[in-house]
């Protein structure tokens, strides 16, 4: 079909169009809306696409968005009868598209399509004809590449509940006619889009605010949410150049600006009730996806994710009225809409979605070239890679019930409670533990309040990311620490792989040992920063040395505060590579490439930093005495070197495995050579260092306490992972020099033999959780919480340390630790470092465990302590037993004030009668001054009273069981109480008459200035490793040239 | 790296992996002590004991009661010690509580009717302050008894003499001291097979209170009756006393403080036949298992072939000690047994002894050779007051009696030393060594010995006794 003559009132150039467009023909009138600005050599073939269409009404409106030189010429050269309409520059893509509300009246449809489009001739009848046929409202053609149409760049586009596209078009894939189905789509692209013209005036065009990124996606949102249909029509194809300048160069679209339209598009368009879900878990999943990008060191696209919060948040006046609008063409249910969006977690696949297959990905890949498509798909085929991902599947098939259910309360991992709680822990010059301190608030609790503020508040969430998170950030900071020492590739994958499944992490999750976990998730990291430092590393430059130290002590000052025996990292890994020296220094040579000495000062210093980061804590320190507990020693070793050599330190891993890994780490010694075998000595003698450790203490003083096993395994753990990885370098460079012989048989089956470890870590996977119980006993004992209104009390527990739910304090073979109200939380753990008043529970549980009372309860009764909890295992439901001490349960037995309630299976659980509330009122004289410790018998039941918050008791002695301290104020009435010491070891007050009693620590002001002092530590430091690229380390600065 | 180099990294890591193999040897003990022995039975209290609890469970304190009871406490120690005495009466009613001090070395005898007078007296003394003994006694039925008090509620008790034979009664006392009620499981070995009525399965005693079971109405004409309590929850402490009222000639009342486990080895000291005295040795097997035991006869001053009894699972066998004893000669008893079981004696002594020296009294096998015994008090009787040190170890001991000096009255006197060979006995008259009534005797020894006291005559608590002294287990 000829097409007529165009509608024109005349030649284009300097000419503004008229607004009526000429009568058509045959069919609707369709105006073709071009959007350019500075076009390249592509809009002639545009415009001839268009020009040269079969589609008898057609007119093409040309609009400049304001080109440094005016295409008119070029236009009408080309479509003598197109109109042409200039606009000031500045003006984004949206805006100008939607000057067609102004100037184009009588059409019934508009194409708008990209200056760099080819459409085909019959694009426009087809898109037109399905318009009418299926009553769309939009219709968009099937996008091919322009230089290869056979390949597909998109046919229509869904979305995920929260808005992320998703082509469903695999990259490169080959156009089949698989899609040539005409169908709903939830939306089409821009590129070439024909819209119903009243609807369009209708919806108002396009929102410019959602302009770059989601333009699109928020028109045809809108006109969904109206009851309008969207189709793609693959018959009617279009080719894409991808060189509008508005819409396709790199800068065109950032991943900020993209972020912020499409989260504009979602809250304009979604229902308020799909709000309700959608936004919380939006936001949660952004904050997720912030920390992957900061630890995968992609900040711009971390901060794109903040943008897009803090941008809508700072327009919300313009959102709402935009919404409103929205909403008031609504005649559809999102309900309705769903069929058209990716199914499944929404965010998660869509940032699998927007990872691997969108149409940004696409993009990016298309803009990166066809060559690293390719790159990409066959890294995706390398072993190395299909490892890396089989093994982040398993991790998150054994991390499922962690992640979906709940990470449980066992052993040291408390529950974090709500951000206010923990900030007012860390900012109270009192502690609440054990029987009070005025010791520095452990830092981990301000930690803990960081990352809980990260989650807003959700402290929970916080303490699940922190404990899954942990595994996989120790095999990345494996592979980093890999690929500085074997080079990038797949010996750094296998040896953060090697890494990933040993079953030390497993285990410390097992039994809930967070600061182990901490260790394991941060040691690689610290031992890169360490080498670095060191000089083993020649490719740091000097100038970032200070960056360096900083950032590793602040590692250091993090995973002390988690565990404060991974202080001794630094010198432990001195002290390997001392060791490693003289077997790896060349002949002749002075030295091997890195210097002891320099590592040395390095260690030094970033273990400083880390102390210094931590200030005030460890000063309490210094006044440990025997209270080693609140260093972490608390736990023997219970192992055989078998165990120690396997790292079966509890239920995770598979026997045998663990030897084959151990010789495929052995293998490398043969197989490696040169610097390989350089660093395989170092790996080993650390490995070995750590082993010796372990198993001399369980060999020669297995009485000796000792930090979680799990934590000192660690450097052995990252030795022997380094070691496997560098075998298969060796492998893949050493072996192929070598004739046929043992060394290629070796190798290759190490690398079959590896399979087997791999196998029991799908194994331990099985039940998502990584044997740690499904149950705790907070869970089960959190009724006690509701006894708190009867008066403070404590629960003291007691059993093996082993399992204990608490940071225990250890007496003989029994282990102890005192929560406050009910279960623990974090608050409570890691009990002061000097014992003070708290020795006395010590006291008591050595009365206890010998056996030398039958009234326990009247010597725990002042401390407070109601509920002993005597558990015999992890958690409930745990299979393995780990009893408490034979004389301690027959103790507990005998006691004649202590009541044996109906605790859960697994732990025995007693009632003290002769509790006294934390805060209570004795009669006059009752409570003895002095070193008295059963209390006297005029302490029967109803004799005592407790105070509770503005009630009135009754004249007395009000004993506040906290450890004795001056600054301890007690007040009734406005009047201060005569303070003295009671029972030895606690507060007490002579309240003379009948009133309300209250109490304050009168030291607490000087909490705060210390509390800034350790924020401008941090903030100081922070400012330093920011700043520091200006300086250079002392010793690292290059000599000045004598000449 | 060289060769060379590699060798000597090779040699070094595989050394130190085969060395720490080499002196591994699988050994890394814990710290645990889940198998540490865990010490019942009375005993005297560890210096270092800040509270040590005993418990008395037979007993009656009202007028005109079967069993008349009173307590005593012997401080051991060198400190002033302090006895909270509760008796309880039941779980409904606040116990009644007295408090006394006791001097170094001094004995408080108290009526436990002084204090509460009640049908169902669960006494529980607390001593603070000094490592102290207590015992007590029941009088009843023209006969008197005496022993030491639990020192330990526990899961299982076992007694092996018993009868209900016509004219015997049986009373099984159990004293549940704790605020939870215990559930027991009652159950007799008899001749005529094992008896568990349904009535006491599932026994509840509830929280501080005693109980007291009549055996005799349960396992009615049975000349053996052998008693086996075990707790389904919770603990208890158990005492059984045998009543006989002549009808057979045996007239008494005897008190036994049950064992708290099954064993191997018993010892009895204080054997001895005579006109009108008699002495049988209860056997009971409460396993599953048939067992041979060997009892080992020991005369003064000569040797009897051991004595192979069979015992059948679930029953109870009597031996006549007297059968192969010529008569005045006294005699010690050992018992051995592959399979764990309990023994006990049923000693009788009627006409032509006078009659303030008959009764009947039981005494279960000690199964703790101890270094240092106490007799508290240490005499009760103005006639035959007779403790035996046995020796049952294989090398002779030296045994020394003293008198725990009196708060002022300077140091213990010296009251006797024995030389004892290899499984022999000695037997001192607290009578004739001077030592004064309602004292405190000492016995030590230069190895494990085990002390019985035979008591007739007493004008106070008249009749006969038996009774096994406190050991000190940590001396």
């Amino acid at each position: 079909m000829d097409r007529t003559a165009p509608p024109s009132d005349g030649p284009l150039p300097a000419a503004e169009p008229t607004g009526e467009l000429a009568e058509p023909v045959t069919g609707p009138p369709v105006v073709a809306v071009v959007v350019t600005r500075d076009p390249g050599p592509w809009l002639e073939e545009a415009l001839e696409s268009l020009t040269g269409s079969d589609y008898p009404s057609l007119t093409v409106l040309v609009l400049d968005a304001g080109s440094a030189v005016d295409p008119t010429a070029r236009v009408a050269a080309i479509a003598p009868g197109a109109f042409v309409r200039r606009l000031p520059p500045g003006a984004d893509w949206a805006t100008v598209a939607n000057d067609v509300l102004e100037v184009v009246t009588g059409a019934t449809f508009l194409l708008f399509v990209h200056d760099d489009v080819v459409l085909d001739p019959d694009a426009v009848r087809l898109l037109v004809e399905e318009a009418y046929r299926s009553n769309a409202a939009i219709l968009g053609p099937k996008l091919v590449d322009y230089d290869r149409p056979e390949v597909l760049l998109e046919v229509g586009l869904a979305i995920d509940r929260l808005g992320v596209p998703h082509s469903g078009i695999e990259p490169g894939e080959l156009d089949q006619e698989q899609h040539d189905a005409v169908r709903d789509v939830f939306f089409v692209s821009s590129t070439a889009m024909l819209v119903r013209a009243d609807l369009f005036g209708e919806l108002h065009g396009f929102d410019a605010r959602t302009f770059p990124g989601a333009e699109d996606l928020d028109l045809c949102w809108r006109a969904r949410v109206a009851g309008a249909r969207v189709l793609v029509v693959p018959d009617a194809r279009a080719r894409h150049r991808r060189a509008d300048k508005l819409h396709d160069p790199e800068d065109a679209v950032s991943p900020a600006a993209a972020e912020r339209s499409r989260l504009r598009a979602l809250l304009k368009s979604a229902s308020g009730w799909s709000l309700l879900y959608l936004v919380p878990i939006g936001f949660v999943l952004a904050v997720v996806e912030v920390i992957a990008f900061f630890l995968t060191r992609r900040a711009a696209r971390a901060r794109a994710l903040v943008g897009a919060w803090t941008w809508n948040l700072r327009n919300l006046g313009d959102l709402r009225a935009a919404r409103r609008e929205t909403q008031a063409h609504r005649r559809v249910p999102d309900v309705d809409l769903r069929f058209l969006q990716v199914r499944g977690s929404a965010r998660v696949r869509g940032y699998l979605a927007g990872s691997l297959h969108t149409e940004d990905r696409m993009r990016a890949l298309s803009r990166r070239g066809r060559s690293a498509a390719d790159t990409a798909t066959t890294q995706l085929r390398a072993p190395a890679t299909i490892a890396a991902l089989v093994f982040a599947f398993l991790l998150l098939v054994g991390s499922r019930q962690l992640i979906f259910g709940r990470v449980p309360v066992i052993g040291q991992l408390p529950g974090w409670p709500g951000l206010s709680e923990l900030l007012a822990t860390f900012t109270s010059a009192w502690r609440y533990v054990d029987l009070g301190s005025t010791a520095p608030a452990p830092p981990d609790l301000a930690v803990f309040s960081l990352a809980s503020t990260l989650v807003l508040g959700a402290s929970a969430l916080a303490r699940t990311i922190v404990v899954v998170g942990a595994l996989p950030l120790g095999v990345f900071g494996a592979w980093r620490l890999g690929r500085r020492i074997t080079g990038p590739g797949s010996a750094a994958v296998v040896a953060a792989l090697a890494y990933g499944i040993n079953p030390l992490p497993r285990n410390a999750l097992a039994a809930g040992r967070f600061g182990a976990l901490v260790l394991y998730a941060l040691a690689p990291l610290i031992v890169v920063g360490l080498l670095r430092l060191g000089g083993y590393f020649p490719d740091t430059p000097d100038r970032r040395r200070w960056r360096l130290l900083i950032g590793t002590g602040a590692l250091v000052a993090l995973t002390t505060a988690a565990w404060p025996p991974a202080l001794l990292l630094p010198l432990v890994v001195l002290l390997a590579l001392a060791l490693a020296e003289p077997l790896t220094r060349p002949r002749g040579a002075a030295r091997a490439d890195g210097s002891v000495r320099a590592l040395l000062t390095g260690a030094l210093a970033v273990t400083g930093i880390g102390l210094v980061l931590l200030l005030p804590w460890p000063l309490a320190y210094l006044r440990a005495g025997d209270r080693l507990a609140a260093l972490g020693f608390a736990f023997r070793v219970d192992l055989d070197l078998s165990d120690i050599l396997r790292f079966q330190t509890g239920p995770n891993g598979a026997g045998v495995s663990g030897w084959i890994v151990l010789g495929a780490a052995l293998l490398v010694l043969g197989l490696a050579s040169g610097p390989r075998l350089v660093w395989a000595t170092r790996a080993w003698i650390l490995a070995l260092v750590s082993l010796a450790i372990v198993w001399g203490v369980a060999r020669f003083a297995p009485d000796t306490l000792m930090p979680a096993v799990e934590g000192l395994l660690v450097p052995a753990a990252l030795g022997i992972s380094l070691a496997v990885g560098l075998g298969v370098a060796a492998f893949i460079e050493d072996v192929s020099r070598f004739h046929f012989g043992w060394r290629q048989v070796a190798a290759i089956g190490g690398a079959v033999a590896l399979s087997f470890p791999v196998f029991a870590f799908a194994l331990d996977s099985l039940d998502g959780r990584w044997h740690m119980p499904g149950d705790d006993w907070n869970e089960n004992l959190a009724w006690m919480r509701s006894e708190a209104p009867d008066g403070r009390f404590r629960v003291l527990w007691l059993g093996a340390p082993a399992i204990l739910p608490v940071d225990p304090v250890v007496h003989g073979d029994v282990g102890y630790g005192i929560t406050n109200n009910g279960p623990g939380d974090t608050r409570t753990s890691l009990p002061p470092p000097n014992g003070g008043a708290s020795a006395r529970i010590g006291d008591a549980v050595d009365l206890l465990r010998a056996r030398r009372t039958v009234r326990i309860g009247s010597v725990l009764g002042p401390m407070g302590i109601r509920y002993l909890a005597v558990p015999q295992r992890a958690g409930p439901g745990v299979d393995r037993t780990d009893p408490a001490p034979a004389t301690l349960l027959v103790g507990l037995a005998e006691q004649l004030d202590l009541v044996r309630l109906e605790g859960p299976p697994g732990l025995d659980l007693y009632e003290n009668r002769a509790w006294i509330p934390g805060a209570a009122v004795l009669p006059p004289r009752a409570a003895p001054r002095g070193e008295v410790a059963p209390l006297p018998e005029a302490l029967a039941d109803g004799v005592v009273r407790p105070v509770l918050d503005g009630r009135r008791v009754r004249a007395g002695t009000v004993v506040w069981s906290e450890a004795y301290a001056g600054a301890w104020q007690a007040s009734s009435d406005g009047r201060e109480l005569p303070h003295g010491r009671v029972f030895g070891w606690a507060n007490g007050y002579e309240l003379s008459r009948r009133g309300t009693v209250s109490f304050e620590f009168a030291n607490q002001w000087w909490r705060y200035p210390v509390v800034v002092l350790e924020l401008a530590l941090v903030i100081g430091a922070w400012l330093l490793w920011r700043g520091s690229a200006r300086f250079t380390l002392p010793w690292r600065r290059a000599p000045k040239d004598e000449t | 790296m060289t060769r060379r180099a590699r060798a000597v990294v090779i040699a070094v890591v595989l050394g130190c992996l085969l060395g720490a193999a080499a002196l591994d040897r699988g050994s890394s003990a814990g710290g645990g002590d889940g198998d540490a022995f865990v010490a019942l039975g009375p005993r005297v209290p560890e210096a270092a004991a800040q509270t040590a609890a005993w418990y008395c469970a037979y007993g009656t304190s009202e007028p005109g009661g079967r069993a008349d009871e009173r307590v005593f406490i012997a401080n051991v120690g060198t400190r002033l010690a302090r006895a909270r005495v509760s008796v309880s009466s039941g779980p409904d009613r606040a116990a009644q509580m007295r408090t006394y001090d006791v001097q170094p070395g001094a004995v408080s005898g108290i009526r436990v009717a002084d204090i509460l007078a009640t049908p169902e007296p669960g006494v529980l003394v607390e001593v603070t302050g000094s490592e102290a003994v207590v015992t007590h006694a029941v009088t009843g039925n023209g006969d008197g008894a005496i022993g030491p008090c639990a020192r330990d509620a526990a899961p299982a008790w076992y007694f092996a003499a018993g009868t209900t034979v016509r004219g015997a009664e049986l009373w099984l006392a159990l004293f549940n001291p704790y605020a939870d009620d215990a559930i027991v499981n009652i159950g007799f070995l008899t001749d005529a097979g094992p008896l568990a009525p349904s009535e006491l399965q599932g026994f509840v005693v509830p929280g501080r209170s005693r109980v007291t079971v009549p055996v005799h109405d349960q396992a009615r004409r049975d000349n053996l009756v052998a008693t086996e309590v075990i707790a389904r929850r919770g603990r208890v402490v158990a005492e059984q006393s045998q009543v006989l009222d002549g009808f057979d000639g045996r007239r008494g009342i005897a008190l036994s403080l049950g064992s708290p486990g099954l064993s191997r080895r018993f010892e009895f000291a204080t054997g001895s036949v005579s006109a009108g005295r008699t002495e049988t040795l209860v056997l009971a097997n409460p396993g599953n298992t048939p067992t041979s035991a060997t009892v080992r006869t020991r005369l003064d001053g000569g040797a009897l072939e051991p004595e192979v009894v069979s015992v059948a699972p679930r029953t109870a066998v009597s031996v006549d000690l007297g059968a192969r004893v010529p008569a005045g000669v006294g005699f010690s008893v050992g018992v051995r047994s592959p399979v764990p079981l309990i023994a006990e004696t049923l000693t009788v002594q009627r006409e032509p002894f006078p009659q303030n020296q008959r009764g009947i009294a039981t005494a279960v096998g000690e199964r703790r050779p101890a270094r240092r015994w106490v007799v508290a008090p240490s005499r009760v009787s103005g006639t035959a007051d007779l403790v035996a040190a046995l020796n049952p170890t294989s090398r002779p001991v030296t045994v020394r009696f003293r008198v725990r000096g009196v708060a002022d009255a300077g140091l213990d006197a010296e009251a006797a030393t024995r030389r004892v060979p290899a499984g022999r006995r000695v037997l001192v008259n607290l009578g004739e060594l001077g030592v004064a009534e309602g004292g405190l005797l000492l016995v030590d020894a230069t190895g494990p010995v085990v002390v019985e006291r035979d008591a007739s005559g007493n004008p106070r608590y008249t009749g006969f006794t038996v009774s096994h002294a406190v050991p000190d287990l940590d001396h």
